[in-house]
Parts: structure tokens; sequence; C-alpha cells
């Protein structure tokens, strides 16, 4: 399944190359993020807690990242595994500045998605991937938006579940946030593993 | 295809059924009619710890006409129970038509109207067909009750505006304007099946026959009810014709809906059904409200 | 000769039970301490296995055993090859039959990898979530024409290019006559995989008992005897140790005469390593990945036609889906080559394929066992080159059916059962001629479709011919006794699957004993009872056990006129059996009972003589030397809405041959039955896998099957053309319904648009699949 988009942060590219840094921002926009962890240089590890209606999926994540170029490009290499099934993704990403205060984010993700949610969810895979990548960006740029000037009276109310992986970010956030890229990558990562679809029998 | 472990809890009155939502809210699911909860809890995809039956509330099934809000129905009235009704027959003429075509006897023995909103499946036809009537959702908790407008409760794939201590109880659709015209239809492999695209139109003219009101609203083309905006607004003032229709038709599918493709329809077959159904919807519509 | 039980739409013996819920299903059998079983399969297609994780598992309450593949010790091992390579000229077969449970390496998705056994079905699950299995994703083989690519991953790290075979069967040769042709047309044509689902899943119990060091198994197996002998010597038990039950099975349809799938293997042996009986029921999600599927092909063919639209040869190149392993070996590729020739005269034939592996579950025989690409090949090709001559779909077969005197006819190749493709008898141009005017085909053509078209409605119509090959060898037995009670015993070893055992084998019976069906009580399908024969197949039921059913009776009716012709000291001509008493004849005081007789025929006192049994019994075989073929002729009229695709039929009509018949209703159930299989094959029936093999439609809400909304009432008649090679005269008639619909699809919905230009060259269609192939062929008129 291939996801393709553009969206536009209302930020400089360095903002947005920032804002792609930020544990705490990041995790927001991820519903469901718990825990995540760097194994080695470019490697990470975190689970999810994904939940689209009644339905609800764990999933244990492999990240890695490649072809770095700051602060315009890179590639991400997704693999995440949980009872339900299974998503491989790889995606590229690339920042172009639109203006000065204008970043846009164009992504092309190759998603594979195996097991039980690709054998009974089939019906849902391509609506869900369009829909949650895009409820994942408009989080982000909110989160942006709120960051950029947080004198702003824009109340930024995350998704649910954020408590507790706010909490988890902190921790896990010294260490991950060496790198750059990991949390644009997670922020993709998120769109891709998000992609999980959940299906219904009528 | 087993069920993980959960809890039940069968509620006798609202009061207890509401104490449960407030304590449990997230981990519970409602099972109402159970058939699109159940398969989902066969297939392992949802696992809810905690099921809260509200089979045993009786008051929360009924159909009936209000003077001032139109047709108001119980969360738990079944499809069958609508399909019977003599009261939607004659006063929500496009519920009435739409419900043979929701799954099959067997299920609408036991579906329910509240079930079938709150589960939000984007390829229901009720959630279109309430998107298309205008109506209005009573959601109770134990702390009171609000009302919210269909348009505002549909939020996103099987996502709706509902807090989680909250039941819905009712849900009220406002009476028919005069000179009503309605049509609804799908396209599905078999009878029974998930439609490929489906539209609820819903429309009213004026004495010399030009559209006052016209809502027409898609399903199975999205994440949620689609309501076709601008090819609605293209309705306005106008009386009917092979060009209108042409013309809707086009806007509808080209430019109202993003349908996504799977295996039994592609993104393009979609749009090409799109625009066969509104024609044939909308000229069936204003027959009916030119007559 | 009337005959009186024979050949009558007699009621079924076995539907009082079936219909009250009191037959005996394999999950009906319930036992008590039973144990339950749940697998843990893999979500990946291809992958190397490795590490699992069944610790947790183990731990849970209720599970009472958690075994991998390393757990099996040495009664790990692969399948036993069911159908060893035919005795063709050059043939490559590379040998993989499946395993048990996946050891170094997956080959599909939802291979078999741990299993768990448990107090309940229930914590068999939750145990199963509990395993952890590590798998190294590998790249999978998906599509046949790329597996055989250089580039291509190998489903097996040691075959080549993933040939599972390669066979090239010649008659005549092509070449010499090619270039003498007036029409050449040469296609690709697509036909894709199905899965049989029978509305009753697989299910294995096991039970051995310790003390009596007896093993006792209900299987929904089409072949309970093989079963038998295989567990046996795997478990290292002797066959008379091993009991092996078919009971009423809802539906077989070809997955269920696949043998030694992992679960049939493990279940047993299972039972014996606890001592408990154990049970695993298959539910709808595995019947998806672990039970068989069929019907994955890409031809490139050609025909060669004379002017006058005569057949000068047929050549045909073609890639097989043998799915990750192939323990069925190469009976569907051979099918679709033999059936290919069909009714048809073809002087020259040259047929190659190459069987490939690919990750995704294993190809066996399905109803039609790849007749249906070899018939949707030759009727598409004969089509089209009519369309090119100017003739009729119904001229241009005509023009090449063989003769009637032409029989026997061999076809010079080697057919499934290993002997050369001969067709024994037939008479095709009775049957199409029916057809026609049954559906009043020409009345049609001329007047309907033209005023339906002006209407802008597309109607079309389509017509159809095929051979079948039935009854092959290698035999069966059937064992007739004679009660005290005068109520007759028939016991065979085939098993039923709902096609009416029960009824027409009691007929057989009947019409040599002349006592009424319902007093023949018939068993079928357990080892105990009889424990020689091979299986439900191959639509060979009725030919080879009715034959051997046949025999018995004859050899017991030889039996009462020895034993009455001694009592009433009477020439053994001048006795007959009739109204369930023998007698001499035309004198009714000397008439004894048929269950007197048995009871004389067991004496307590006195001696048996030597050379003679006592009783009223025999049992006899059956062992034909080769199959016998049956014909028919389908045809259909269908319409298309121009705006949304969706199909509608008409009318249907089956003009069949079976040789003589047993029973019209019990056949005509078959034909329906098959005919149904064959809409659904043809226009709502499609696997879908991803590049990653994943399915993406194991259910029933994506894996359409037709309803009886979407299945006409069927039509028809029957011609007789008694086959010289059994002593009853009948043919098979089990797939006949599902073999030809495809192409009669294609050629009815082309007909439909004929002022387009269609081509349909693939199967299955759907709705979505016509918009876009009408779509890039519109004319200049709106459709």
């Amino acid at each position: 399944m291939k996801l393709e988009g553009e969206f536009t942060f209302k930020g400089s590219r360095e903002e947005v190359w920032d804002l792609l840094q930020d544990p705490d921002v990041l995790i927001t926009a991820l519903p469901g993020a718990k825990k995540m962890e760097k194994t080695e240089e470019d490697k990470y590890e975190a689970e999810m807690e994904v939940k689209v209606g009644p339905v609800s999926g764990s999933f244990s994540s492999k990240i890695q990242l490649s072809d770095k170029v700051e602060p315009e490009s890179y590639t991400m290499v997704v693999n995440g595994k949980g009872k339900s099934g299974f998503v491989k993704g790889k995606a590229q990403i690339s920042l172009e500045e639109k203006t000065e205060s204008e970043t846009l984010m164009k992504y092309a993700a190759d998603l594979q998605v195996g097991g039980k949610l690709a054998s009974v969810g089939q019906r849902l895979l391509d609506t869900v991937g369009k829909s949650m990548a895009r409820q994942s960006l408009e989080s982000m740029n909110a989160a942006l938006e709120h960051q950029i000037d947080p004198r702003a009276k824009t109340e930024y109310i995350p998704p649910s579940q954020v408590k507790f992986a706010v909490g988890v970010a902190k921790d896990v956030a010294e260490d991950s946030v060496k790198n750059p890229m990991f949390w644009g990558i997670l922020g993709v990562v998120g769109v891709g593993i998000a992609a999980v679809i959940w299906y219904f029998v009528k | 295809m087993k069920p993980c472990t959960f809890e039940y809890y069968k509620p006798s009155s609202m009061e207890e059924a509401l104490d449960l939502m407030h304590q449990y809210g997230g981990e519970a699911k409602i099972l109402a009619g159970g058939q699109s909860l159940v398969p989902a809890m066969n297939f392992r995809l949802a696992t809810p710890g905690i099921l809260i039956d509200i089979n045993g509330l009786q008051d929360l099934s009924y159909i009936k006409e209000h003077r001032k809000h139109g047709v108001l129905i119980g969360a738990m009235a079944r499809y069958s129970e609508l399909e019977k009704s003599d009261v939607v027959a004659k006063k929500c003429p496009l519920l009435h038509e739409t419900i043979p075509y929701i799954a099959h006897p067997q299920i609408r023995n036991r579906g329910t109207m509240g079930g079938s909103l709150v589960h939000a499946d984007p390829a229901a036809e009720l959630p279109a067909v309430m998107l298309a009537l205008d109506a209005s959702l009573r959601l109770r908790n134990k702390d009171g009750e609000r009302v919210v407008a269909i348009t505002d409760f549909f939020t996103g794939m099987f996502g709706t505006a509902m807090k989680e201590d909250e039941i819905l109880t009712e849900v009220a659709i406002p009476h028919m304007p005069k000179r009503y015209g309605f049509a609804f239809d799908e396209v599905s492999r078999r009878h029974g099946d998930y439609a490929m695209v489906g539209v609820a139109v819903s429309l009213n003219v004026d004495r010399k026959g030009r559209c006052e009101k016209g809502k027409i609203v898609f399903f199975s083309v999205g994440d949620a009810p689609v309501f076709a905006e601008k090819a609605s607004q293209l309705l306005d003032k106008q009386n009917v014709s092979e060009e209108l229709l042409e013309n809707i038709a086009n806007v509808a599918s080209s430019e109202d809906i993003e349908p996504g493709s799977d295996i039994h329809a592609s993104a393009d077959y979609r749009r090409h059904l799109a625009k066969v159904l509104t024609k044939k919807t909308l000229k069936r519509a204003f027959d009916k409200a030119l007559a | 000769m009337a005959t009186r039980y024979f050949g009558q739409r007699i009621r079924r013996n076995e539907d009082p039970r079936l219909l009250t819920g009191q037959a005996l299903f394999t999950d009906d059998v319930n036992l008590p301490n039973t144990l339950h079983v749940a697998f843990y399969r893999s979500d990946y297609a291809h992958g190397k296995i490795l590490s699992i994780d069944t610790e947790e598992a183990k731990k849970r309450p209720g599970v009472i055993g958690v075994y991998t593949a390393e757990d099996l010790g040495d009664y790990w091992q692969r399948g036993p090859l069911l159908v060893p390579p035919p005795p063709i000229k050059d043939i490559v077969f590379n040998e993989r039959t499946q395993v048990p449970l996946a050891k170094d390496k997956i080959c599909h998705a939802g291979e078999a990898v741990v299993m768990v056994v448990a107090e309940s079905r229930y914590i068999a699950e939750d145990a199963v979530e509990d395993i952890e299995v590590d798998i190294d994703f590998l790249d999978a083989v998906v599509d046949i024409e790329k597996a055989m690519t250089d580039e291509s991953p190998l489903v097996h790290d040691d075959i080549e290019k993933n040939i599972a075979a390669h066979v090239v069967q010649e008659k005549g040769s092509y070449s010499s006559i090619r270039d003498k042709a007036h029409t050449v047309i040469s296609r690709k044509f697509i036909y894709d995989r199905g899965t049989a689902a029978a509305m009753e899943n697989r299910g294995v119990v096991a039970n051995w008992d310790e003390r009596n060091q007896q093993l006792t198994v209900w299987d929904t197996t089409q072949a309970p005897i093989p079963i038998r002998n295989g567990l046996a010597a795997m478990l290292g038990l002797s066959q008379s140790q091993v009991r092996v039950i078919a009971p009423f099975i809802g539906g077989g349809f070809g997955p269920k005469i696949m043998m030694f799938y992992p679960e049939e293997v493990l279940i047993p042996w299972v039972s014996k390593q606890l001592k408990r009986p154990v049970k695993w029921i298959e539910d709808r999600e595995e019947n998806f990945f672990s039970t068989t599927h069929e019907r994955g092909q890409v031809h490139e063919a050609e025909i060669a036609v004379a002017e006058d639209g005569k057949i000068l040869g047929i050549h045909d190149v073609f890639v097989h889906d043998a799915g990750a392993y192939a323990p069925y070996g190469l009976t569907v590729p051979i099918n679709s080559q033999c059936t290919l020739l069909g009714c048809y005269d073809v002087p020259n034939y040259y047929s190659e394929f190459t069987a490939v592996f690919t990750n995704k579950p294993i190809v066996t025989p399905y109803r039609g066992a790849g007749r249906q690409h070899g018939v949707f090949v030759m009727e598409r090709l004969l089509d089209l080159a009519a369309q090119k001559l100017g003739m009729t779909p119904v001229e241009i077969r005509r023009k090449n059916f063989i003769p009637q005197d032409a029989f026997p006819y061999d076809n010079e190749i080697i057919y499934q059962d290993f002997s050369p493709l001969v067709y024994d008898s037939g008479n095709y141009e009775p049957a199409l001629k029916r057809a026609v005017e049954l559906i009043e085909y020409d009345k049609f053509i001329k007047e309907e479709q033209p005023r339906l078209l002006q209407e802008g409605k597309r109607v079309g119509i389509g017509i159809v011919s095929y051979v079948e090959g039935t009854g092959i060898g290698p035999y069966e037995g059937a064992k007739v006794s004679i009660d005290p009670s005068g109520k007759v015993s028939l016991v065979t070893g085939i098993g039923t699957q709902g096609q009416g055992h029960f009824t027409s084998f009691a007929q057989i019976v009947s019409e040599v004993l002349d006592v009424p069906v319902e007093d023949v009580r018939v068993v079928t399908g357990d080892t105990l009872e009889f424990g020689w024969g091979a299986g439900t197949f191959a639509s060979r039921g009725a030919v080879v056990a009715g034959s051997a059913c046949h025999e018995a009776a004859l050899a017991v009716k030889k039996k009462i006129h020895k034993l009455a012709s001694e009592i009433l000291e009477a020439s053994e001509d001048d006795l007959e059996v009739s109204g369930g008493n023998v007698q001499v004849k035309g004198v009714p005081d000397t008439a004894i009972s048929l269950g007197e007789l048995a009871a004389k025929a067991n004496p307590l006192r006195g001696a048996v003589k030597p050379g003679t049994e006592p009783g009223l019994e025999a049992t006899s075989y059956f062992g034909p030397s080769r199959g016998t073929t049956a014909s028919g002729v389908h045809a259909m009229i269908v319409s298309v809405d121009p705006e949304t695709f969706l199909v509608n039929i008409e009318r249907y009509i089956v003009v069949h041959d079976c040789g003589r018949v047993i029973n019209p209703m019990i056949l005509d159930g078959q034909i329906q039955g098959g005919v149904a299989q064959g809409i659904g094959n043809a226009f709502y029936e499609q696997l879908f896998f991803d590049e990653n093999g994943q399915l993406l439609n194991a259910s029933f809400m994506d894996y359409l099957l037709p309803t009886s909304l979407d299945v006409p009432k069927i039509e028809g008649d029957h011609i007789e053309t008694p086959s010289p090679l059994n002593p009853l005269g009948v043919k098979g008639a089990g797939e006949a319904g599902a073999i030809p619909v495809g192409a009669l699809y294609a050629q009815a919905i082309e007909n439909a648009f004929h002022d387009c230009n269609l081509e349909i060259l693939e199967i299955p269609l759907s709705p979505n699949r016509l918009y876009e192939i009408i779509s890039q062929n519109k004319t200049k008129e709106q459709i």
C-alpha cells in the first residue's frame, strides 16, 4: 500500500526539524506510544498501543534510519509486529522551504500489512492509512504552532493516552533525542504504524 | 476463533448502566445487537475486558412521533422493528427504503439503530441516512445529558464525538418538509454485502418545483459518511433536468469524494458507481417531490 | 428392461437423519476427558525461523502440552508423496512435500509452527498468543511467471527457479501444420485461485486407548483407508490397531482427499503421547490457510484452424501454481493438459507445462481438478477462431466433435491415472443439439437480443461443451450380506460427503436382489467395517464403488440360487429372486424369504462343506483398467447492467451425459451444486494474495460465495451413452457442473457486447473487472 502526501507545517525548515526532534511533541502525535528505546546508532524500538474504535492492538516496532541529509531528507524503515499482524514500512521524507515561515514536508511511504489485519481488514487498509496519516500530521502541526508561540491562546490538546506516553518519552528523550532523525522518523513511523487497520464484520 | 476472556454485566436499569459506564468507561464495550462487536471479538481484533449488555434496558427501544421534534427512535430499536414500523414508513420514508439493504434478516433481527451509529463503520447505511436527514443524537452519562447534531457526531474512521462514559439513548429525526423527495441506493457484490458505494438523497422543492434544500450523502467512499457539499449546493433553487443531474453527478463523483481502493472495487470504479447512483437517486427524489 | 430401483428418483435414505440433526459429524464426537488443540500459525509467508519461545504458553493454567518441530523428535518427517510423477518421457519432477510443523523455514502464510494442547479451545488460543516466534522476513514468491526468473527468491533453497515439475506431452506434430493453417489465434489466458469453502471445515478427533492398544480416529477425510494405513505405519502400529472413521462430512470437494495434512498426523500422535482423546476442529479462518486451494494457471495458447473451422492443431504452454509444497504430484496440471482436448478431434497437440512452487498454501484437486483450465482455454480459442471465420460458437463445435463411431478414441497422451487418455465412449452432437433447443439459441440471437439492445439492455448467450474423465482406478470393494431379518447390509470402503451414497449404492443392490431401497443399510468410510480401497475423488464413487456393490450383490444372488436350489431341490435356473423371497418360478408356495434363507445358511448343526462359506455374504472388488468419459454442454443467458456491470443469469441449461443414471434426483443435486461452485469460481470467488504472499480475503466477508440469490435453478436434460467399462454402464458426475462455467461466462458476456470487440481471457471476473475491460474497449457507441 502506498501512502503519499504533503503537509505544510507553519514553521521554518529548522523549526520543523527541531519539532521533529522534540520527543514530547512527537509522542503526542502518535496515539498510543508507550515506550521508546534507542538500541544502537540509528536503531530504535518502540511499543505502541493503537486503538481504532473498539479494536485495539499492541505492536512492538523496530525502526532504522538511513540516508540522512540534514535538514532535507532521510529514509526510515519500520518493522512492527503484534498479535493481530504486522506492518512493515519504508518511508522517504523530505522537507522543503516554502516560505520563511512555512515548510513543505513530503512523504512517500510503502507499507506492507500482513497477518489478520490484512486478511480480515483489507477493506479498510487504504482509507485508514490515509486517514491516520492526515490526523497525525494535523496533530503535529498543532503542536508546532503551540510550540512556536507558547503565548498563543490556542489550546493544544494532545490525543488521548498521552500522559503516560509523555512521561515515558521524557525518560527516553535524553538518549534518543541525540539523533535528530529519530523523532522525525518517529513521526512518520507513527504514520506508518498507525496505518494499522481495524475491521468489523457486519 | 474464540474470544479472549472478559467480564460481563447486564444492567437492568439505565442508572445501573450509567454507573457501570462511569466506573469502567474506556475499558468496557456496550453490547447491543452484537452483530459487529461479537465477530470482532471472536477474531480477537477487539479485546474488551468488560462487556456491558444493555439488551435488558427495555425503555431504550421505541419508535414514536413527537409533534415538535419529529420521529424519536430509541437507541435499542432493532433494524427489523424499524422495517416493520408504520411510523417510520409514513414519517421517515428514506429510512424505510434503506432498511432492506442492510445485511440480512437474521442480522436485522438483532442489530440496532444506536449500535450502527456508535460503531460508525464507513460502509454502514444508517450513519449516511441520518446525516442526510439532519438527525440529532441524545447522549447520556452519569452527570447528565447532551444533544449532538449528526453533523458533529462522526469524527473519522470508526470515530464519534462520544465520551468514554456516554451511552447513546435516542435519535431524533426532524419532520419532513412539504413537497419532500428522497431516495436511497447502493451497489454491492451480493445482496446484503458491504456496499461498494452508497447514496442517500433527501430534498424538498418549492411550488415551482425548484429545490429548496437538498442533501446528497455518500457512504463507503471515505472514513465516514460524506456529505457531498459541492454537489448538494448545485441543487439550490434548480428545477430538475437531465443536464442538472449529469452535472451534479459529475461534481459529486469527482470533487466531493475521495474513495479508496480494495479488492472488490478500485477508486476509479467507485467514482463511476457514485456518478451512476447520484443520477438515479436524484431523479427518483425529484420525481417523488414533484408528485 | 424396466428397472425397479435403478434409475428411480428415490428419496435418500440418509436425509431424515441429516435434516433432524441426528447425523454424526466429527465435531459431534464428544468423549470424556477430551483435550483441545490450537496452532500457532505463521503470519509471514516466507521466512527463516530464528527462535521459538513457548515458556509463557506452557505456564498458562489449563495448558497440557506445547509442541514444536523439535519436540516431535523422530516423528517429524515430511508427508508422503501421494501421487508419483506420471511415466511421461523427459519429465522433470522435484519432489517436495509438507511438514507437520515448520522447522527452519516458513513456506506459506498460515503454516503451522507450534501445536498447543489444552483443556479447552479457548485456553489453547489464549496460549497461542503467549508464544513468541522470531522469524526473519524473506521476500515471497507469489507471481507464478516471476517465480521462474533468476531474480526470484527460492521457496525451497535447493530447488532452482522454483520448478516443481516440467512436462511435455505431444500428439502428432503441431509445428508441421501451423503454416498450413488458414487462421492461427494466439492468446494469453489467466485462471486464478480459489478455495472449496466446504460448509464443514476439517477436523480430527483421535482416541488412543492404552488398555486396548487401539487408536480410533474420526477424520473429515475423503480417504479413511489410506489414512489408516499411513497412520499405522507412522505410529509403529499394525493396521488392525487403527480404526479411521469418516463420519458424515459437510462437503469434501477435493481438499479433503489431500492426505496427511499436518493436523491429521499430529492429533493421533499427541493422543498416543498423552493417552487422552484429543480434538482439533478447524475454524473458518484456518481453513483459508491450512486447507488446500486450487486453480492458479497462466496459459499461452494457440489454435490453428482450416478455413472451414476444422482444428488442425493446438499449442499450449502454461505455468501452474503448485503452492508451497506438492504432495499431490501433478494431478491438477495433467488434468488441464488432458481435458483441454475436450470433445474435439485434435490431430496435432503440443502441451508443455511448468509447475512452480510459490509461498502460498498447497494446491491439490478441487472439484474439476484442473479440468476447468483446459476447458477455458479450448472453448475460448474456439470462440475466438469462430469469430474470425464468421462462424457461430455452435457451428465450430459441431464441426470438430469426435463422431459417434470413432470410439474408443485414443488421444495419445497420458491421463491422471497414468493410462493413455482413451475416451471409451461418447456421443456429443445430441447434447449440443438438445441444449441449443432448450435455450432457444437461434431465436435469442435473431429476435430477442436485437430487441433488448434497442432498449439499452446488454444480454448475451453462451454455449460450451466439455468432457470429463471419471471413474478411474485403482479399485474399490463392497461387502453385501443378508441378515436373518431379511434386511440387507452393504459396506464399502469409500466415504460419503453428502453425495447420496447411502441411497445410490442401495439402489444398485436393491436392483439385483429386489429388496426395497430403505431395507438396504449402507455403511461407508469406516476402516473397521471395510479395510480395502482408495477413496472418494475424481468422480469415481458411483462407477468404481458402485460397480463393486453390484458385483457383490450378484455374488450373493449366486449363493442364494445355490443354497435355495439345494433346499428346494430344483435347478438353479428354475429359481427367481423377487419381492424379498426366492422361489421356483411360477410356484409361490415354494417361496423362502431371504432372511430365512440367510439363517439356514448359517447352520448350528451339521458341517459347512469345504469350499463354501456360511451365510449369504460376499465381498467383491472392481478395478477398471481406465476411466470412463462423461461429457456435457452448458448454456446460459446473462444480462449485464451497462452502468454497474453487475451480472444476472437469466437462464442456465445443462445437458449432461454420464451414462446410465442411478438416481436422477441425486444427479440433479450434483449438477446444481457443481454449477453453483462453477458460478462462484467464474464470478465471485477469488483468493487475493499481495506481493508478500498475504491472503487479503480470509473470511466470507471478502471471499464471496454465491448465495441462493445468485444461482439460478438449472434446467436441463440427460443423454445416456452407457460406459462399456463397467457392468452398470455408469459414468461419474461429481465434478461436471463446475467445469465449463468460466468459459461460459466469458462467451456469454462477450456476446452481450458483441458489437464491442470485447475479449475476455481471464477468470474470475467481477463487476469491477468488467468495468475496466469494457471501458478500455468502448466503441463509438455509448455502452
